[in-house]
């Protein structure tokens, strides 16, 4: 160590481990230009592993415009304010609209976005603005009358540090009387490259499936998504390392005849899956509109397939905030807080905050919403959007 | 009760006094103590007399004095701290700085590298251009003008 007063270097491997991990990863992704040496590093698998700058809170929307879908856009929002952990606004201080972008966000998972554009699932790094497009799934032959959906689930293997991608696609008849699904695994890796590959492992009460519940969850290497059997919900679970397959059915609950008889599949988008304190946990909207009551199911053991239930009723005074309003939801915030996105836009848009905990509802504005989307019929507006406060990754997938 | 000090000496002969609890805020020098037992003068010949006044007057700062009740509380409440240190890093050049950061790295006392890293990050480099970047870390250009020019393209966002 030279400590003279002269010009100093400081050891490179300090700067690379102490200091670059230190950046946010905007400085970081400018930074690949300095050297050689340097982008090596940012794009190390051991470098993104010990990225540890502390995210600040933000928002992903999606706005999709049914009429002129050229003109969909992703917008990236800020807190107003840095003051405290759920801001009380977000303001649009960034358009991340590129080609093949926008859809159907559908998970937002250690940094990365997965959406579905297309039928095609995308997986998006905002922090480094990698998007990776993953081939088409073999198709399946729809029947006359039927109808094809193609959903798909991503998650990570802790052990492995494996990224995998499960594609499930279902096909029904007129009517949904007739249910074929077959489900795919793709390996995202670090060469880049890969395929589809037809999911094996599959226990023998694993029944024929269409999709429920958009939206899937992944918690320590196992992702949960759910589905219907026979008008039944069930979830699936799929182990990211072993890619064992598993059904778990959801308790019946009130509301499941009416499914059955009437096959008015809107009655399913009352219905969400969460991460609750760490359990997978079913949140039912079904009387949040009406009554300001919401139903949590939470899977207390996935081995003995038990379920706990419990319902809680909002304070009169909130009840302003959900009524008659149909909420999108998708994930909650790393302190667990449900995020409820009203499916309609309106000006100004706001989205709401619900801690389960206090059984507090609050306010998140949305500004910088561009105007011309306020002008538009709502019905020709889909909007999806995300909450994202856990670690951004600088980590890259090469293509 | 009386305090036990302890004796340091920088690399170009300077003699400091303090007492225990300032010097064990570094995770190296109770090694020290024990290879050196004999002696009751820890020689830094890492650290020159400047950067030693100024790690001494950091962990002055951030000594954690015992309270009565035998548990540990610190002398200033956290926000004065942060203040104090902010202050204190803004008046360092940016030779003083990369000293203080090795000498914390060497000494290893954590609070005091988190900060010096954290405030190069922050302030030298984060907002900083890659020609900015080579200069601060004295760091040569090996990418050919094509080379730079593609990587540039390739992370165009990244530079509005």
């Amino acid at each position: 160590m030279g400590l003279s007063s002269e010009t100093l270097e400081l050891p490179m491997d300090l700067v690379t481990d102490e200091i670059l991990t230190r950046l946010p990863a905007k400085s970081l992704m400018r930074f690949k230009c300095v050297s050689k040496h340097w982008l090596s590093v940012i794009c190390s698998k051991y470098f993104s592993n010990r990225f540890l700058t502390v995210p600040s809170p933000r928002l992903y929307l999606s706005l999709r415009n049914h009429e002129d879908k050229g003109k969909s856009v992703i917008l990236s929002l800020a807190p107003s304010s840095s003051s405290s952990t759920t801001p009380s606004s977000f303001v649009v201080d960034h358009d991340l609209t590129i080609p093949r972008m926008g859809g159907n966000i559908v998970q937002f998972f250690r940094g990365f976005m997965c959406y579905i554009c297309r039928s095609r699932a995308h997986i998006y790094n905002p922090a480094t603005r990698q998007l990776v497009t993953l081939p088409f799934t073999r198709n399946m032959i729809v029947p006359r009358g039927g109808d094809k959906v193609v959903y798909y689930y991503f998650g990570h293997d802790p052990i492995n540090d494996q990224y995998k991608v499960v594609s499930l696609i279902s096909v029904y008849s007129l009517g949904g009387a007739k249910v074929m699904s077959k489900n795919w695994v793709f390996d995202l890796k670090a060469g880049g490259g890969g395929s589809w590959r037809k999911a094996a492992l599959t226990p023998p009460d694993f029944s024929p499936h269409q999709l429920g519940v958009g939206g899937g969850v992944c918690i320590d290497g196992v992702i949960y998504y759910v589905v219907w059997v026979d008008y039944k919900a069930v979830v699936v679970s799929f182990d990211v390392r072993s890619e064992e397959f598993n059904m778990i059915q959801v308790p019946p609950r009130d509301g499941d005849e009416d499914l059955r008889r009437t096959l008015n599949w809107s009655l399913t988008k009352n219905l969400a899956l969460l991460e609750h304190g760490g359990k997978v946990t079913l949140f039912d909207q079904t009387n949040l509109k009406n009554k300001g009551v919401v139903a949590l199911w939470t899977l207390e053991d996935a081995g003995t397939k038990k379920w706990s239930c419990k319902s809680q009723a909002l304070k009169p005074c909130q009840m302003h905030l959900v009524s008659g309003i149909k909420f999108l939801i998708r994930g909650t915030t790393q302190k667990g807080k449900v995020i409820l996105i009203p499916k309609r836009i309106f000006s100004p848009y706001h989205i709401l905050c619900y801690d389960l905990q206090s059984n507090d509802m609050t306010k998140i504005e949305i500004k910088g919403i561009p105007d011309h989307w306020f002008s538009l019929h709502k019905y020709n507006i889909s909007l999806h959007l995300m909450f994202m406060d856990q670690s951004e990754s600088v980590m890259c997938w090469e293509t | 009760m009386s305090k036990k000090n302890i004796v340091l000496k920088s690399s170009n002969g300077i003699i400091f006094e303090v007492e225990e609890a300032v010097a064990l805020q570094s995770e190296t020098i109770p090694y020290m103590i024990e290879d050196d037992c004999a002696n009751d003068t820890i020689p830094l010949a890492n650290v020159t007399g400047d950067i030693l006044a100024l790690v001494i007057e950091y962990c002055k700062k951030h000594v954690v004095v015992a309270d009565g009740d035998g548990g540990g509380s610190s002398s200033s409440s956290q926000e004065d701290l942060k203040n104090w240190d902010a202050q204190f890093m803004n008046d360092l050049d940016q030779s003083k700085i990369f000293n203080l950061l090795l000498a914390a790295d060497f000494l290893n006392i954590k609070t005091l590298f988190d900060l010096t890293c954290q405030f190069v990050a922050d302030t030298m480099i984060k907002g900083k251009s890659v020609e900015e970047v080579r200069r601060t870390l004295n760091i040569e250009k090996d990418y050919t003008s094509e080379e730079e020019a593609k990587a540039r393209q390739e992370n165009e966002w990244a530079f509005k």
